[in-house]
C-alpha cells in the first residue's frame, strides 16, 4: 500500500522521508555508509523504527481501496480516449503512454501516479522545468523576424478539451463546487470514487437537453479552460506561449470556451455564448481599432461556422449583413471537422470507436466492466453537442455501395459501405442487423431507428446533414438555424475581406468504416422494443486483414488520426471554391501538414499532424503567429494529399445555371 | 535539510517513504515495535540504510540553502502581512497562525509546510473536506426564504487580493509564464529562491509607472483571480459559494480583477480596465434585462468610485450623464476605504506599519535581514496603485495639533498629531526629523519631501487628496481625473435610482497615528545633502508603549476594522453623502455597521468577525449581499453602532451655507 501511495503521491520518490535519515544520524552504524556489504545489518534506535512502523499501520485501513486505484486508474485513460473526435487522436496516445494498449498492469499503476507526481513536482521544483523542448521557440524566432502582435486573437477550443466546472449547490454537488468534473484530476477522482454521481453530473437531461434538475455544470473560463486538459497534457498552451512571445496577453487574447455538451442552440439559450462571443469580438475591435483573428480547433470550427450565421441573422445576432466583414480579419480553421467526424457514428450507436475496438482483450474486459458499451453510448447520446459531429453530406460525400470518393485504387472493399454487417447465422429474426451493408445515407436512419425517441428528436431537430444543390436552396437555408452547422446547405457570409486559413494534418491512418455484428449481450431476445436505445450491435473486432487495412473491425482511411481528410479538406479545397457556398469569393488558403511524428516524443514532436497534437506543431504555430501579426497574405496554399482528386469525385457540383 | 524538505514538501509527514518500510520488513527487529525503549537499538540491513544515507547526501549539496528556507519561509508571512490596507487585517492573522508574532522558530518552519500539506492533501482526499463550517449555509437559508438570483453581480476586489500572472517571455520570465507572481505558492517560491528576480518583476518602472522593459505582469482573470489568496486562505470564495446557492454562475456573476499596482489612469491606458468593466456591465444588462449590482471591497471601492466618474465623462467613458442611473442597480461598498488608509503613510515613508512594528525583536531582525525597511518602502512606492490609498481630507478629517474628530474623552495624546517625532538628541543637524509633530496636513508634504522625485510626481499628479468646500468647486472637479478618487472633491453621479450600501466592521483596534524617530541605520552615514533621495531616514519608534496598549510599540491605536479607520469607512456613508454637494441626486445610502465579535477558536474570526478582510466570510454580510442581489435590498435598514456620527460632526467639512441661506 505505501508503495502504491508513494507512486500516487509522488513525493517519496524524490525526497526520502527524513525520519529514517535522522535515525541514521543517531545510529552508530551511520559511519558504515562507505562499505556496503549487501546483507549486513545496521543498528538503529528501535523507537524510531517503531514510529515508522506505526505510521505504516495507519494506512492499512485504506488498503481495500487499492484495487480500485489499480484497475480503474488505467481505465480512466481509456475512457478519456473514448471521448473522441477532437481529443481522441491525442488522448489515444495518452492511453498508449499509460501502457493501456499493452495492458501491462504495472504500467497502469503508473498512469495516475505519473500525472500526480508531475503535478506535485510542479509544486516543489524550480519552475524552470516548464520550459520544454520548444516552448517559446517559435515565438522567439518569429519575433526575431519582426512579427509582433497586431490583431486581437480569440480562440475557440474543440469538443472535450474545455474543462467543465460544477456550480451546483445541492447536497450531492457541493463537494465538487467550482471543481472541474471534466478535464482535471477532480474528474478522475469523481469518476473512480463515485461513478454514478459523476455520470449524473455530466449527462444532460434527455428531454430538456440541459443540466438535470439540481445539477449545474458550466464551462471553465479564461485561458485555463483549455490550456491543459489535465496537468501535463497541453492543448492550447503551446500556442499561448508563442502568442505571448510576440506580445499577446489577456488584453488582446481570449479563450471563448463553451459547454460542448449542449446542442448549439442551447449555447445561446442557456449561456448566451454567441452573444458573449460577439461582444468580445466587438470589444476587441473597439479597443484595438483592428478586426479580430479567430482561431478554432476541430468542433470549434463548426461552432464558429454556426456563429458566423447566427451573428448576422435577423432575430438572432442582429449583426446585419456586413458584421462579419466589419469585425473579423481572419479565421484560422485548425483540424476543423467541417463535414463531421465518422467516429461519431459508432460512438453514439454502440459506445465504440477505433480506440475501444483496437484495445486488447484484457483492456476491453476491464473497460466493459467499469464503463460498458451501453453506458458509453448513453453518455455520448446525452451530450447533444457531440452529435453535431455526425457526418454531413450523406452518400454524395461518403460514397455508395459501389464506390466512395476516397477509395484508393486496388482497394477491395469500398469505403462507401460505411457499416458492413456480419449476418448472425440463422438467428436473423431476433437480430438488429440489417440484411445488407449500409452507406452513410442509410447508416444515419439506421442509427436513429435504433436510438431513443428523445435522441432522435433532439438530434434531427438541431442539426441538418444534407446537401443543397442549388444557389437558391442555399440562400433559403441561411435563415434556418438547424442548417447553420452545415457548410453544404448554407454559404459563407458575404465578407469579401475575410480570409480563411485551413490547417490540418494528413497522413495518419483514420477510421473510415466499420464491420458490425449483433451484440450477444443484448440480442438475448426482446426484439419488440426496437429503438429502446440499448445498443444491439457492436463492432466486429474479429475482422482484420493482414495489411492493417481492416484492423479489428475498423476500416482505416486517410485523415489526421481522428477526423477524415474529406471532412477537414473538402470545403477548404473544393466546396468553398464554389460560388453558391462562397458567393463573396472569400479567399481560402489551405496548408496541409504531413504527419511526421517524432518517435521519441509522447506527443509527436514538432512535426506531428495529429488532430490534437498539431496544436503544438512548429509550422502551425509559426503560421498562426504570422497571421496574427498581420502577415497572413504571405501564406501560400500547400496541398500534398489527393484531396483534389477525391473532391472531384464527390457528387456535388457548382450550379449549372451559373455556367449556362 | 531533508528534515526541512520533509516539512516543506509535506509528504514525509503523511506517507513515510516506503524504502525504510521495506527495510524494516527485511529486518529481524520489527517485532520489537511493541516495546518502545527510547534508546534501544535494532538491526536493519546496512545496505538499505546506506542507500538512504546516500539519498540524504545528495541533498546535502543544497544544505547551504537551509537557512533561507528556515528563516525566510516564515518571513514570507510577514511580508505578505506587510502588504497592507486590504488584506492586512486578515493576513496579519495568517502571520499569527504561522506563529510569527511569537517568533517560535519551530512554528515558522511549519508555516509553509502547513499550506503545502493542505494543497497536496486537496489532491488526495475526497473533496468533501471542501464543505466547511458554514459553506453554503447562508445561501441555503436565504434560498429557503425565497431569495434567488435576480440582478447580474460584478465583484471588484481590493488591493493585494488579486493574483498577478507573469506573461513575459524574456529569458528571466519564462520560468514564470502564466504563473502567479502574486497570490500563490509560486510567489512564495520565487520570493524565497530568487528575491531579486521577484522584486524586478513585481515593481513597476518609476518613470513610466508600467512594467519595466521585458517584464509583463497582468491581473489573473475570472473568479480564480480573487477567490483565494493562496490555497486555503479565502477572500471571495464564501461569497461565491453563497451566490451560487441562490442561482449565480459564470453567466450572471463576474469578478472584475485589476492590476492594483498601477495608478488608476493606467488601468485604463494599459489594460482598458474601465472599458472592459463598462462592457461587462452593459452586457450583463443586455442579457438579463436588469441593471447590475456591483460589489466592491476595500480599495475596490475607490476604484469603483473612480469608474463611476470615468464612465460618464466626456472623452473617457463617454457614457453620458445617465449611464450610472441606467446601468447600476446597487453598489455594495464593503470595508471601502473611501478616505484612504492611514497605514499607507508609514508603509510608503519607511516600509513599516503596525504589522511590522509590533513584531518582536527576533522577528524584526529576521525580516530586516531578508527584506529591509528600505526595500519594503521601495516596493510600496513602486506600486503607484498603493499610494491611491494615502489619506484623503487632510486636517479637516484627520485632526490638527489640538484635536481630532475621533479623539476619545480623556485621551492624553490627540490623534491629530499623526506623526510624532522623538528628537534624536544633539545630532539634530544630521536628522531627518522635523522639529515638531506633524498633522495629516503636514505629514503628506513631509512624505513627499523625503521620497524620490518620480514618486512625488507620479503620486501628486495621479491623485488629489484635498477637500472641496463649495458646490461649485465640486462640479468643476468632476472633469479632472485626479479628483475622481476623492469623494470630498467630487460628487456621486446623478443617479437617483442607484442604491448604495455601506457595510464595514467596527470595534477592532486600528492604527491611527505613529511615533517616529531617526533611523540609526541611515542617519549614521551622514550625507544630509541628499535629502529626498528616497531612502527612509526615519523609522517607527517601537520603544514607545503605554501600559493600556493605547500606544503599542510606537503605534497609536484607534477605531476601525483592524486595517482601515472608522473615519475612512464611515464618514462618507454617514455624513459626506448626506450633503447636497457630494450627493446632489439624493442617492439613498444605507449603512450597516458590523461589530467585530471574533470566534476565538476560528483562525479567520468565524461568522461574526468585523475584520477588514475576514468580513467577506461574515454570515450577516453574506446574507445582506444575497438579499440585495436577489432584489430585496429595500428591506435593509441603517444600523450604526459606533460613534461615527459624533466624529463626523466634528469633521470640519460643512454643507454649503449658500444652500441654507
Amino acid at each position: 500500500m505505501s508503495d502504491h501511495r508513494r507512486r500516487i503521491f509522488g513525493i517519496g520518490v524524490n525526497s526520502p522521508d527524513s525520519t529514517p535519515a535522522s535515525s541514521r544520524d543517531a545510529s552508530p552504524a551511520a559511519a558504515q555508509q562507505d562499505e556496503r556489504p549487501a546483507n549486513s545489518y545496521a543498528v538503529v534506535p528501535a523507537a524510531k523504527l517503531d514510529k515508522l512502523s506505526r505510521k505504516g499501520k495507519n494506512r492499512a485501513t485504506k488498503r481495500r481501496n487499492v484495487w480500485i486505484f489499480f484497475v480503474l486508474g488505467g481505465l480512466l485513460g481509456v475512457l478519456v480516449a473514448g471521448f473522441f473526435a477532437t481529443s481522441n487522436g491525442g488522448l489515444d496516445k495518452l492511453a498508449d503512454m499509460a501502457g493501456l494498449s499493452d495492458m501491462n498492469l504495472d504500467a497502469i499503476l503508473d498512469v495516475l501516479p505519473a500525472g500526480l507526481i508531475q503535478e506535485v513536482r510542479d509544486l516543489q521544483t524550480p519552475e524552470k522545468d516548464v520550459v520544454n523542448y520548444d516552448s517559446f521557440a517559435i515565438g522567439l524566432q518569429a519575433r526575431s523576424e519582426g512579427v509582433s502582435a497586431r490583431y486581437p486573437v480569440i480562440m475557440i477550443p474543440g469538443v472535450i478539451s474545455t474543462g467543465l466546472e460544477s456550480w451546483g449547490t445541492e447536497e450531492q454537488s457541493r463537494q465538487y463546487f467550482r471543481k472541474r468534473l471534466w478535464g482535471s484530476w477532480s474528474m478522475m477522482r469523481a469518476l473512480v470514487l463515485d461513478k454514478t454521481s459523476w455520470k449524473r453530473h455530466i449527462m444532460l437531461d434527455p428531454v430538456t437537453g440541459l443540466d438535470p434538475p439540481g445539477v449545474k455544470l458550466r464551462a471553465a473560463q479564461g485561458f485555463d479552460a483549455a490550456d491543459f486538459f489535465i496537468t501535463g497534457y497541453w492543448i492550447w498552451n503551446k500556442i499561448l506561449e508563442n502568442l505571448a512571445t510576440i506580445g499577446y496577453d489577456p488584453t488582446n487574447a481570449f479563450t471563448a470556451a463553451y459547454d460542448w455538451r449542449l446542442s448549439y442552440m442551447n449555447y445561446e439559450k442557456r449561456d448566451q455564448y454567441f452573444t458573449r462571443l460577439r461582444n468580445h469580438i466587438e470589444l476587441g475591435k473597439q479597443v484595438s481599432g483592428l478586426k479580430v483573428v479567430l482561431l478554432s480547433h476541430s468542433m470549434g470550427s463548426q461552432v464558429l461556422y454556426y456563429f458566423l450565421h447566427w451573428v448576422e441573422a435577423e432575430g438572432y445576432g442582429h449583426g446585419g449583413p456586413s458584421w462579419v466583414n466589419d469585425h473579423i480579419e481572419s479565421w484560422i480553421n485548425i483540424s476543423g471537422c467541417m463535414l463531421g467526424a465518422l467516429k461519431d457514428v459508432p460512438a453514439v450507436l454502440s459506445g465504440e470507436m477505433r480506440d475501444t475496438a483496437q484495445l486488447n482483450a484484457l483492456a476491453v474486459y476491464g473497460l466493459e466492466k467499469f464503463l460498458s458499451r451501453q453506458e458509453r453510448a448513453e453518455i455520448f447520446r446525452r451530450m447533444p453537442g457531440i452529435s453535431s459531429m455526425l457526418p454531413i453530406g450523406g452518400e454524395a460525400v461518403w460514397g455508395d455501395h459501389t464506390s466512395a470518393p476516397d477509395d484508393r485504387p486496388g482497394q477491395n472493399i469500398t469505403y462507401g459501405n460505411f457499416l458492413s454487417f456480419r449476418q448472425s447465422g440463422n438467428d436473423s429474426a431476433n437480430s438488429s442487423t440489417p440484411s445488407s451493408n449500409l452507406t452513410m445515407g442509410q447508416a444515419l436512419p439506421y442509427l436513429f431507428a435504433h436510438t431513443q425517441q428523445w435522441y432522435r428528436d433532439a438530434t434531427q431537430q438541431a442539426y441538418s446533414r444534407g446537401v443543397a444543390h442549388t444557389g437558391k436552396v442555399v440562400e433559403d437555408n441561411q435563415h434556418i438555424p438547424a442548417k447553420w452547422i452545415n457548410p453544404l446547405e448554407t454559404r459563407l457570409p458575404l465578407a469579401p475581406d475575410l480570409k480563411i486559413f485551413c490547417f490540418y494534418g494528413i497522413g495518419k491512418p483514420t477510421e473510415r468504416a466499420y464491420f458490425y455484428r449483433d451484440d450477444p449481450a443484448s440480442s438475448s431476445g426482446n426484439n419488440v422494443t426496437t429503438g429502446d436505445g440499448d445498443p444491439r450491435v457492436m463492432i466486429d473486432t474479429s475482422h482484420s486483414t493482414s495489411d492493417s487495412f481492416v484492423d479489428r473491425g475498423v476500416i482505416m482511411g486517410e485523415g489526421d488520426g481522428t477526423v477524415n481528410l474529406l471532412s477537414t479538406g473538402y470545403m477548404c479545397n473544393k466546396g468553398w471554391k464554389m460560388k453558391r457556398y462562397n458567393p463573396a469569393g472569400i479567399k481560402v488558403t489551405t496548408h496541409e501538414m504531413r504527419h511526421e511524428p517524432d518517435r521519441f516524443s509522447a506527443r509527436g514532436g514538432p512535426n506531428t499532424g495529429d488532430h490534437v497534437d498539431i496544436l503544438g506543431r512548429s509550422s502551425l504555430n509559426d503560421l498562426i503567429l504570422r497571421i496574427a501579426g498581420g502577415q497572413g497574405d504571405k501564406i501560400e496554399t500547400k496541398v500534398y494529399s489527393d484531396i483534389m482528386m477525391y473532391a472531384d469525385k464527390v457528387k456535388i457540383y457548382d450550379d449549372e445555371v451559373e455556367e449556362a
